[in-house]
């Protein structure tokens, strides 16, 4: 082995040793790490049908639960394409439990900002743990490929100095009146639809078309009635024409996950909002939950309702 | 077989024979290569919060991802691998393959590109090249990246096969280093895609026909990092083969250590598979034992990588030194920087210390538990794959593709600007995302389709745009040099480049060495370590199965 062999032999040996040492510090400082701070990491082994799960008294009504005075449950389903809920309050000093799940797909659930960055998994409940000092607001962003509305998946979460007052709920004993289905349809809509068809009902251009002004349309026929009902059973998937523009975003199906009741709230409180009241048709019935059910007496395909709102609508003239 | 046909060496006609379908596995590998990257620059502005997408005959940012995924990460690396896996051994052995198995494989593998392709260009397959359930695609999809995997396996088994022919036929002899790093190298692609076959042949493929009602997606998830980290081993051994095999000659120096190459290939061999998990490091449903097991083993894969530079490092220093550099940098400067095929290979291995830092980075679970998922993780991987794996090729298609053709390169200055341009463009894309990515700023999403845009870093986002542009103009120079290349006519043959054989001396009386050469039962030791590691957690997901399913909102 002559000199210059003998030299490469010795830096190999420098090199190696200084890299594995360098190596075995990280390794050595990541195992401590996850060893001292428990909650970061989802690891409960909570796993279930998905809909034994969206059943379950932790995920019945999704939001923030007080265990304690300084200890607090944040239960979310990941929908596509919002988050239950999509705003999340909560106060300083106190330790946060959060509990994710999805209703449908593989979804994200990351708060930049802060240690929270989680896979939401469909069957599976992720529990992670964390405690806030300063008050500040947050985004909650989905960062796992959901689908095509996935970049719309935004909520908010607030660390809060104090919690505002819980608002008053009234647990409707008898059947659903007008004024409580309109109240719940509107809560609805912002928390299933507003990610992608916008509070104020504009839609999105090139994607998902606006309500406003719009839904109107759908009531002159009993048919187109019952369009509108198959569009928030079974979702939507093809090219939209509307007002001389197309939208070819996707429509998620909501059959699985919404009951009748809460479809009619949905459909009612579509078809008066933003003005659309008054453009309603004279003899405009509000929908009902028969109405839903009926509608859910043939099952379509996404597609097939892309296809039927096509056809219903060719060369329909838009007044607006 | 005989042994006298196995030992026979390759006439002009065997040559012609051989280089045939090498030749089609390159240019396959390289169209798709093209296509895939058009989307790039696309998905670069949409990092810089600007959306062409409506210019684009795709449906959305998605579908063009998905291609981008598909062609990129899946089919340009299983097709190049595929061509030079089995024609640089068939040529340093000096032995004839089976090339009629050889074609009906890369029939079998067109066929797989034309279905995923056709599903993927139809937007009913938007499910990016990871294809997590519940998000489902056509059933062509699937069917037809196993086909891909299934051709490539075909390949695998005839060099495995032709390697032993060779032991058989030179009993004592050592296995000449750049056939024993493809034999390696396509063992442990065999181990490797055990987990995808088995997602999509067991699950997503019926699943997709309407056999089974719904995937787990934990158990498809795993399933896919079994592969989907080792997967990067695939993709790199081949540079790596380039780096220490042929680069050191092709630079004017020597490899100064054949021993050290097989260590560090056998140490892929064993360790490459028990990683996966870092890529679940935030999912639920998954014992922190397994993750902080497989993190263990993510650091160990950092040795063989870490000896890998040190060796080649040294190889090409006796080339500086050779062409009269001195000093610690002069070495570096003096080597022939004017050769396309030396500037980008070496500038590939600069890029990729980027690259390599990054992933010891995110190794080190609590720190990628904060990035994952965030525009850092593609930042660091187009430093990885982009350049190593990527830069390599295309810096080797500058001489391989001239010596399969029997053509003189084209442009060999547009070539100089490409491997710039494209070292240049890749380390823009890494540092703007991975700085993006600090940020929280999402991964795989469309940013720039969104009414108000909350990620927006004037900053890093220039940086990807620019770093995109760069890129498209590297890749039209790629292409002039190529298509030039193979529309001109036929060079003398003295001028033909012939394979770069680095031949170091083999130690053949050396212990290491010769146990180096067993891969027999070093196959069997990976496989039992990857059982012991995957397998419990495996049974457990599989006995647990929460089916959920099919979902097409996209």
């Amino acid at each position: 082995m002559n000199g210059r062999d003998a030299n490469l032999k010795k830096y190999e040996r420098r090199w190696f040793v200084i890299a594995m040492a360098a190596l075995g510090v990280l390794l050595g400082l990541s195992i401590w790490w996850m060893m001292s701070a428990p909650g970061r990491f989802p690891t409960t082994p909570l796993t279930d049908p998905v809909r034994k799960i969206l059943r379950s008294p932790m995920f019945r009504h999704p939001g923030v639960t007080k265990l304690g005075p300084h200890h607090y449950r944040v239960a979310v389903v990941a929908h596509q394409f919002q988050f239950e809920p999509s705003k999340i309050v909560v106060p300083v000093n106190a330790r946060i439990d959060f509990y994710v799940t999805s209703a449908d797909v593989i979804h994200g659930f990351e708060i930049p900002g802060t240690d929270v960055n989680i896979e939401v998994i469909p069957g599976y409940v992720a529990h992670v743990f964390a405690t806030y000092h300063k008050p500040h607001d947050y985004l909650v962003v989905c960062d796992q490929y959901c689908g095509i509305g996935h970049q719309n998946m935004i909520g908010a979460f607030d660390v809060v100095a104090k919690m505002p007052l819980p608002s008053v709920q009234v647990v409707p004993s008898g059947p659903a009146t007008p004024a409580m289905l309109a109240q719940a349809g509107q809560a609805l809509y912002a928390s299933r639809c507003a990610a992608c068809h916008q509070a104020n009902g504009q839609g999105l251009p090139g994607a998902f078309p606006p309500l406003a002004k719009s839904v109107p349309e759908y009531e002159s026929d009993p048919r187109h009635r019952t369009l509108l009902a198959d569009v928030l059973l079974y979702g939507l998937k093809g090219k939209v024409k509307a007002e001389g523009k197309s939208y070819n975003g996707v429509m998620p199906a909501w059959g699985d996950q919404l009951s009748n009741t809460q479809i009619a709230a949905i459909l009612d409180y579509i078809g008066t909002a933003w003005g659309n009241k008054e453009a309603e048709p004279a003899g405009y019935k509000p929908y009902d939950a028969a109405a839903v059910a009926s509608a859910r007496k043939q099952t379509m395909t996404s597609a097939a309702v892309g296809q039927l709102r096509a056809k219903l609508f060719a060369g329909h003239t838009q007044k607006h | 077989m005989s042994a006298t046909i196995v030992t026979m060496p390759l006439d002009r006609a065997g040559l012609r024979r051989l280089k045939a379908p090498a030749l089609t596995l390159i240019l396959t590998a390289f169209a798709a290569m093209v296509v895939g990257s058009i989307f790039g620059p696309a998905q670069a502005l949409n990092y810089a919060n600007i959306n062409i997408y409506g210019h684009l005959p795709v449906a959305s940012y998605y579908q063009g991802l998905t291609i981008h995924g598909v062609l990129n990460g899946l089919v340009f690396t299983t097709f190049f691998n595929t061509g030079v896996l089995f024609y640089f051994p068939a040529r340093e052995l000096n032995m004839r393959v089976n090339t009629g198995w050889i074609w009906l494989a890369i029939v079998v593998m067109l066929f797989g590109l034309a279905l995923s392709l056709t599903a993927t260009l139809s937007n009913h397959a938007t499910v990016l090249y990871t294809f997590y359930p519940p998000l489902q695609a056509v059933w062509s999809f699937y069917v037809g990246l196993a086909l891909v995997v299934v051709g490539s396996l075909m390949v695998a088994a005839e060099t495995i096969r032709q390697r032993l022919a060779w032991k058989r036929a030179n009993p004592g002899r050592i296995t000449p280093l750049v056939s024993y790093m493809s034999v390696v190298t396509w063992i442990l692609w065999g181990l490797t895609t055990i987990g995808i076959v088995a997602e999509l042949v067991f699950w997503l493929i019926p699943w997709s026909l309407g056999m089974l009602k719904g995937v787990d997606p934990l158990l498809a998830l795993t399933l896919f990092w079994f592969t989907g980290h080792a997967i990067v081993y695939f993709w790199v051994l081949p540079a790596y083969i380039s780096w220490y095999a042929l680069l050191p000659r092709e630079a004017g120096g020597r490899l100064v250590s054949d021993t050290l190459g097989r260590i560090s290939f056998l140490l892929f061999l064993l360790f490459s598979v028990e990683v996966g998990l870092h890529h679940e490091a935030v999912a639920p449903g998954i014992a922190m034992g397994w993750k902080m097991e497989q993190m263990v083993f993510t650091f160990f894969i950092v040795a063989p990588s870490l000896l890998t530079a040190f060796t080649v490092a040294a190889s090409l220093e006796t080339a500086g030194h050779a062409r009269g550099g001195r000093g610690w940098i002069g070495w570096l400067t003096a080597l022939p920087w004017d050769d396309p095929s030396v500037a980008g290979q070496v500038l590939a291995m600069l890029t990729f210390i980027l690259g390599g830092a990054t992933g010891i980075l995110l190794a080190s679970m609590p720190n990628d538990a904060l990035v994952h998922n965030t525009a850092f993780i593609p930042g660091h991987f187009h430093v990885t794959v982009g350049t190593a794996t990527a830069l390599t090729f295309i810096a080797m298609s500058y001489w391989l593709i001239p010596h399969l053709t029997g053509k003189r390169l084209y442009g060999r200055k547009i070539a100089l600007v490409s491997v710039w341009l494209w070292a240049i463009g890749m380390m823009g894309i890494g540092v703007g995302l991975m700085w993006q990515g600090l940020y929280g700023t999402p991964r795989r999403d469309w940013i720039s389709g969104i009414a108000h845009d909350p990620y927006v870093h004037v900053v890093p986002m220039a940086i990807t745009g620019i770093a995109g542009v760069i890129l498209l103009a590297a890749l039209i120079c790629f292409l002039i040099v190529t298509l030039g290349t193979l529309f001109s006519a036929a060079a003398s043959p003295s001028e033909v480049p012939e394979i770069p054989f680095a031949n170091a001396p083999i130690d053949e009386t050396s212990r290491w060495v010769r146990l180096t050469d067993r891969l027999g039962p070093w196959t069997l030791v990976a496989f039992v370590l990857i059982a012991a590691v995957y397998g419990p957690l495996l049974g457990i997901l599989i006995a647990h199965q929460i089916p959920v399913g099919a979902n097409t909102a996209y």
